[in-house]
């Protein structure tokens, strides 16, 4: 009896209070992990695109280094797939300097210092990239097969070239199929920036999220604002990429 | 030209587009194709279906385009539906649009593979109707078709083909007229049946076992 009051248990509210006075930290990873985001899911999809149109159209030969990239991918777990990466410039002995983007702003007086950009941010993002694009590209992929070679067909027959046909008349259309499935992928990716944990030194949301529990001592509680603070973002993607696609709905379709 | 053939060559104004070295792109610019199922641009407006080739193609300025398409338009009667996408249009109002986007390029001549054959009974006739315009203004069109009323009234020569061989050709008075093989007077006696008055379609089933079919039916 005596021993249980040694050890003062905060109540839940004290315990949010203090975990969101790290609230500097919070942001600071947060909008590291969305800058990661941003990146992946651009490059992703670039990649994404190109690896969908050499499957569909690049004949039997090159079609075959996109269906390779993907599985090998798709295969191999992202972890791997990002201390592979990491490693490799050490192992060929390539250069690993960087360039440092750091940047410092106050808010209520306090210092937020934001790296964004450095070794382990630059593999971070180029291995969420690369593997991104695997994904994205079996979206684009399947979007562009159910546009139907009728569109095609009538593209090359008034006498556009093949690839004006695939970016003018293919492309526009697959777009906008994609949206609700590529959704997913969207919606993905923002959980997957966590793992660049595990490379260490990239001061995302869940380093942040580490700091904060050894700090307060309250890991539940800090484990679950950085949660809801995924949930609402990915909430507010959803609900974007729903519009988007409502918006660009063709007419009488 | 939009799958290589299996043998022979092609002539188009006296120059061989079978040869190997001919730039395909630019002999499908003189090659109007109308498609059975329309194959519009779905997500492109009437008059962007018909302007796109102008624009990436011909290379024209917007303004241009536009116009030319709106003409192509008006001459299937359908410059008022120009702001509208095909789902919003009927299935002869998109064949229409079809013509139109293979007329606004002016090619040399116009195939089309079974224009109306996806198409409502109702809506067939509008569509005959624009290509029957189409070919007193002279245009020269291919057809593929099994509407024989129509191909009597315009053609200067008519083919029957069957699994790829030419049965008969000749002109719309021979198919008229003095038809010589089975199988082509086979076909006529059967689309008879269908477009035909209904006595022969009635006398047709009940060839074999009679009063009993009609007397259910009635």
């Amino acid at each position: 009896m005596e021993e249980k009051n040694l050890i003062y248990q905060a109540n839940p509210f004290e315990q949010i209070i203090s975990v969101l006075d790290y609230w500097d930290r919070l942001l600071s990873g947060y909008l590291l992990t969305l800058w990661m985001y941003a990146f992946a899911l651009l490059f992703g999809f670039i990649l994404g695109l190109f690896l969908a149109i050499v499957k569909v159209y690049g004949g039997v030969i090159f079609s075959k280094f996109s269906i390779g990239y993907i599985e090998i991918i798709r295969g191999t777990p992202l972890v791997a797939q990002l201390f592979f990466v990491f490693y490799l410039p050490f192992a060929l002995d390539l250069n690993t300097d960087i360039l440092v983007i750091r940047t410092t702003f106050y808010i209520f007086d306090r210092e937020i210092v934001l790296k964004l950009m450095d070794y382990p941010i630059f593999i971070g993002i180029l291995t969420l990239s690369l593997n991104s694009g695997a994904y994205q590209a079996e979206y684009i992929r399947g979007a562009i097969v159910s546009v139907g070679k009728g569109q095609l067909e009538a593209a090359r027959s008034i006498g556009m070239s093949r690839l004006s046909s695939i970016r003018h008349v293919v492309l526009p259309q697959a777009f906008r199929r994609m949206i609700p499935a590529w959704s997913n992928e969207a919606a993905y990716l923002p959980k997957y920036t966590v793992l660049v944990y595990f490379i260490g030194g990239v001061e995302e949301l869940f380093f942040q999220a580490d700091y904060i529990q050894h700090r307060t001592f309250f890991p539940l509680v800090t484990y679950i604002v950085v949660a809801i603070m995924f949930l609402i973002t990915i909430s507010i993607i959803s609900k974007l990429l729903d519009v988007t696609h409502k918006r660009t709905k063709i007419p009488g379709l | 030209m939009l799958n290589p053939p299996d043998k022979g060559s092609i002539y188009l104004r006296g120059q061989n587009i079978t040869a190997s070295k001919v730039d395909l792109n630019k002999i499908r610019t003189r090659i109007g194709m109308v498609f059975q199922h329309f194959n519009l641009f779905s997500h492109l407006k009437a008059i962007d279906n018909v302007s796109i080739g102008l624009r990436r193609v011909k290379k024209l300025p917007k303004e241009e385009a536009r116009k030319k398409a709106l003409e192509a338009l008006s001459r299937v009667k359908l410059q008022d539906w120009a702001n509208h996408y095909p789902a919003e249009l009927s299935g002869g109002q998109q064949q229409r649009v079809g013509i139109a986007r293979a007329l606004a390029m002016e090619p040399d001549v116009i195939l089309f593979d079974e224009p109306t054959s996806a198409l409502d009974p109702e809506l067939i006739g509008e569509v005959l109707q624009v290509m029957l315009n189409l070919a007193k203004a002279g245009t020269t069109m291919l057809v593929v078709t099994h509407e024989m009323g129509f191909a009597r009234a315009v053609a200067s020569e008519m083919i029957f083909i069957d699994q790829g061989v030419v049965v008969e050709r000749g002109t719309p008075e021979h198919f008229s007229t003095s038809i010589k093989s089975e199988r082509v007077k086979n076909f006529l006696s059967q689309l008879d049946v269908l477009y035909g008055s209904h006595e022969k379609l009635l006398k047709e089933s009940n060839g074999g076992e009679e009063s009993d079919l009609s007397s259910k039916s009635l």
